[in-house]
This record gives C-alpha cells, sequence and structure tokens, in this order.
C-alpha cells in the first residue's frame, strides 16, 4: 500500500541527436552510436558507466542493441531489449528503463531510435506482414498515410471535424520549428501554402505528414542517486502508461475490429495517465503528442482531455497549442518538421524542455508535460516532471 | 497456408466469404484462428451477403507502389458488413457520391490479367448522368 510504481525510482538526464537529413550516407549503426554516444556524455557518463541497451524498430530497419554495445565497446549488459512496437514504444520504453533501474537490474541504460528512414527502409511504404496487410495490399491500401487517412476521415465525419483544423496543426507546429535549428521544413507555412500542397491520400496533404529522414536519437536513463551528479537538471516519470486497445486487429494498419476510429490509444489511457499523475491536463506545462500526422494531434488533443470531443480545431486555430499559446505542443516542430524519429525526438524535446535547455523554442518555466508516443491502436504516454 | 486462403479463393471465384464465429455469430475479415469479438475457436466460413455500408474512405492520390502508378487517383473504404465484419476494399465510386453509411454492395471486375478483383460500388447504382 502507498508503494510508489517502480518507474519513479529513475531520471532521464541526457539526450543525443545526429544531424537529421534526407540522405545520411551514414550506416545505421554509424548513426546509433554516434546519438547514443551524444546520450551518455550528456547524461556525464562514459560508455564503461551503461549496463543496459534498448531499442526499438519496425520490420527490421534498424541495428539492434548488441550492435551498438560492440561499436561503443560496452562493458558486460546487464539487460538489453530490441523491440519492434515502432513509434508506440518511446514513452513505454522510457518508462521500462526506468522500472529497469529502480527493481536494480541494471544502473545507467541508453534507450536510441536510429534509422536510415529517407534514403533506406521507409516506414511509409514499408509491407508489414501478415494475412491483414496482405488483403489490405490487395485493395490498394499500401502505406501508412493511407490508413491514417481512413481514421482522419471517420474523425471528421464524428467530430465535425474540418481540413481548416487539419492545417491549423501544421501551421502552429511550423511556427515552433522555425526556432528548431534540427528541424528539417524551417519555413513558415500559410493557409494558403497549406491548400497548395498536393494531395497524398485525401484528407492528408503533403504537409499534413511527417518528413521521413535519416537519423538517431536516444536518452539516458539512471539512478536517482546518480542523477543528483548529472550536468543538466534530471527528468522524472511521475506517471507513464501503455495500452493497446481492445480489438486492435492484427498489425498495426488494422481497422478491422477496431470499434471507433475517431479515438486513438490516447482515449484509452488518459484516465490512468492522469490519476497515477496526480495531475489533470490543465497541470500541463507544453504537450509533446505523437504526430506523424497533423490529424493525430487532433485525436491526442481529445484523447487526453485537453479539448472536448469535436473542440480539438478550434483549440488549436485559437493559437492555444502555438508559440505564446496556453499548451504548447510540439514545441521542437513536431514530427511533421523536425523529422521521423518515430517519437524517440518527441520524448527527447520534452527533456530539453524540462531541462530548460530548449533554445528560442522554451518554454518558460516548463516543470511539468506530457509525452505521447503512437498514432492508432496502441500507444503509450509519460507524464514528465523536472526534479 | 495462411488463414485468409478461403478467403481468396473465394474473390477468385467472385464470392465474398468471411469467417462466422459459431459461438457468437459474428464475422471477421481477415479472418483469424480466434473470434477477435469473442476469443472462440471454432468458426466456419461463410459467403456473406453481399452488401453494407461506408464507413470512412481515403482518396488515394499518391502511388506507394509502382503497380498502382496507372491508378491514381483511386479510392479505398472500409465497408462494414451486416455479418459484423468490416471489409477494406477498392470503391468503384465517384468521389462525389462518398458518404458516410452510405449502401454499397459488393462487385467483382475482371482485372487485365483476367482475374476477378474485390470492390464495392453504390447500390442502388449512381443516376445516369455524366460523371
Amino acid at each position: 500500500m502507498g508503494e510508489q510504481p517502480a518507474y519513479r525510482g529513475a531520471s532521464i538526464t541526457g539526450v543525443g541527436f545526429t544531424e537529421f537529413s534526407r540522405a545520411s550516407g551514414r550506416s545505421v549503426l554509424a548513426l546509433a552510436a554516434e546519438a547514443c554516444r551524444e546520450a551518455i556524455a550528456d547524461a556525464g557518463l562514459t560508455p564503461a558507466d551503461i549496463d543496459g541497451v534498448v531499442t526499438y524498430q519496425y520490420l527490421n530497419d534498424s541495428v539492434p542493441a548488441q550492435a551498438v554495445a560492440a561499436a561503443l565497446a560496452l562493458g558486460d549488459l546487464r539487460h538489453v531489449l530490441d523491440s519492434g512496437l515502432a513509434g508506440q514504444a518511446p514513452c513505454y520504453l522510457a518508462a521500462h528503463a526506468a522500472t529497469m533501474i529502480t527493481t536494480g537490474v541494471a544502473r545507467n541504460i541508453v534507450v536510441y531510435r536510429a534509422l536510415n528512414g529517407r534514403s533506406g527502409q521507409r516506414v511509409g511504404s514499408a509491407r508489414a506482414p501478415g494475412d491483414a496487410a496482405d488483403l489490405r495490399h490487395d485493395a490498394g491500401l499500401v502505406a501508412y498515410p493511407q490508413t491514417i487517412a481512413l481514421w482522419a476521415r471517420r474523425f471528421m465525419i464524428d467530430t465535425g471535424a474540418t481540413e481548416a483544423d487539419l492545417a491549423a496543426v501544421a501551421i502552429a507546429q511550423r511556427e515552433w520549428a522555425v526556432h528548431n535549428d534540427r528541424a528539417v521544413r524551417r519555413t513558415p507555412l500559410t493557409r494558403d501554402d497549406h491548400h497548395a500542397s498536393p494531395m497524398v491520400a485525401d484528407p492528408l496533404r503533403a504537409v499534413d505528414c511527417t518528413t521521413e529522414v535519416d537519423g538517431a536519437c536516444a536518452l539516458v536513463v539512471t539512478t536517482t542517486d546518480r542523477a543528483d551528479d548529472s550536468p543538466h537538471p534530471p527528468v522524472g516519470i511521475r506517471s507513464a502508461a501503455y495500452v493497446l486497445g481492445r480489438g486492435g486487429g492484427l498489425d498495426m494498419a488494422d481497422s478491422s475490429t477496431w470499434p471507433d476510429l475517431s479515438r486513438n490509444h490516447t482515449s484509452l489511457l488518459a484516465d490512468r495517465l492522469w490519476a497515477d499523475a496526480g495531475l489533470g491536463p490543465d497541470d500541463m506545462d507544453f504537450a509533446q503528442i505523437y504526430d506523424c500526422f497533423s490529424s493525430v494531434v487532433l485525436f491526442g488533443l481529445e484523447g487526453l482531455g485537453f479539448a472536448p470531443r469535436g473542440g480539438a480545431g478550434e483549440f488549436v486555430r485559437a493559437g492555444h497549442t502555438a508559440p505564446g499559446g496556453s499548451l504548447p505542443v510540439n514545441t521542437n516542430g513536431g514530427l511533421l518538421n523536425e523529422g521521423y524519429l518515430h517519437g524517440m525526438n518527441t520524448l527527447a524535446e520534452a527533456v530539453l524542455q524540462l531541462q530548460g535547455r530548449a533554445g528560442a523554442r522554451q518554454v518558460p518555466d516548463a516543470a511539468v508535460g506530457v509525452v505521447t508516443s503512437g498514432a492508432l491502436q496502441d500507444g503509450s504516454a509519460l507524464v514528465l516532471a523536472r526534479r | 497456408m495462411s488463414d485468409a486462403d478461403e478467403v481468396r479463393a473465394g474473390i477468385a471465384a467472385g464470392r465474398l466469404l468471411v469467417r462466422r464465429c459459431v459461438a457468437c455469430g459474428r464475422a471477421a475479415y481477415p479472418p483469424m484462428p480466434g473470434c477477435p469479438h469473442c476469443g472462440a475457436t471454432d468458426g466456419e466460413v461463410v459467403e456473406a451477403a453481399g452488401f453494407g455500408t461506408l464507413h470512412t474512405w481515403t482518396v488515394c492520390h499518391v502511388a506507394f507502389d509502382p503497380d498502382l502508378a496507372d491508378d491514381v487517383p483511386y479510392v479505398v473504404g472500409l465497408v462494414d458488413l451486416p455479418e459484423g465484419a468490416r471489409v477494406v476494399a477498392r470503391l468503384d465510386i465517384d468521389t462525389a457520391d462518398l458518404a458516410a453509411d452510405r449502401r454499397l454492395r459488393v462487385a467483382f471486375p475482371t482485372g487485365p490479367d483476367g482475374t476477378r478483383r474485390l470492390r464495392f460500388v453504390l447500390d442502388p447504382p449512381a443516376s445516369e448522368g455524366p460523371a
């Protein structure tokens, strides 16, 4: 009774990035090793301190933890995990790493995502194995944006959202991206620009879709004792939740048994996330909402309770999520603009904000924020707080 | 061997087959070894009545597969069958006629390679006139 969740006993202390580009000209392992090396140094540690490596991929588009351990000449590892959870993973794996540390399995864990997502294997058109994927392919539903479009269309039918709401998300996030050197898309975006952007899968235009990139991103989770000595303020996990909703189908693009295409995983995990945090939407200084596509932000704003059902578009159009707004959202410009590191960079941005290291896009006095990972039936979320 | 072999054979023969759960009576598409609605393992492959309602759709403007280069723009939808299954299929429907809950029926036009394709069309058909 009264026991703290295990993930509360550890802290995130460092982050690392490679450059995000459309053609890295480097191996995925080189990218992974660089981001991990950066994150370890950022946390004030050396590779010799690392005894756990955790990562995720989608359809073998990355390199395993073992390879990174080799490239960094790490010592004896007590914990490795290669997950196939794709963009649903970052929040889940950070909480997992924290739990491994609190329970004594490992002491310092590096978590990374690395891929040549633009010049190499591209997620958007990668084909999953299995019957659901085969039948989708026969139907011409061959790419992830098309699946998201099916959900976005049903969301618009059920909530009254419009293309103008999608545009508002893309425009607000571009306002953030202007202040982010790492963002691939940085030129300001107008309503006319949005309208002129070519349709990819109706209702999604090109600027409603993430920009696939080559790159890597990593973070370090460590014991609370060690975190006190880290160069930057440690960031703690107040609450963590993962859910795969009932009726989730055979793979992440199988919507054949999902009960409500206008609600995603955020609607299912929100109550648990807020209750475990002892906090609510009004307490958040920012939200980093997984945004492989603009529509997913609307799902997240309603799912997490920042906006009422059918109110997310108005919330964004009113400027609440943009710089200077009441709820800064995706302050790195999001996956839409910074690049598609499958939410690892979404989580890293939250850490940078809470450490006060976000530069020109810093949210003043950011002390607590929420992060989500994933777009559809399953996903994870964290409430993070500066210690 | 795949759990969908019979469904694919059905399409080739111009029949829309689904797997109906013996326990709860609801259908699944794609078929699975257990019923996705109740988990029961006893199921039977049955022919669907062949109509449904349009749940959602997307007009695909980009050919993410080179084989679809001549098809864009084309329409894909999810169709809710009265049997309880939701089917993913190409829609041979003018984009102006796309609307939630439109009644559709299955069709099996023959492709250039001589095989039948699973499609849904308006039911009743769109009124005569220029497309």
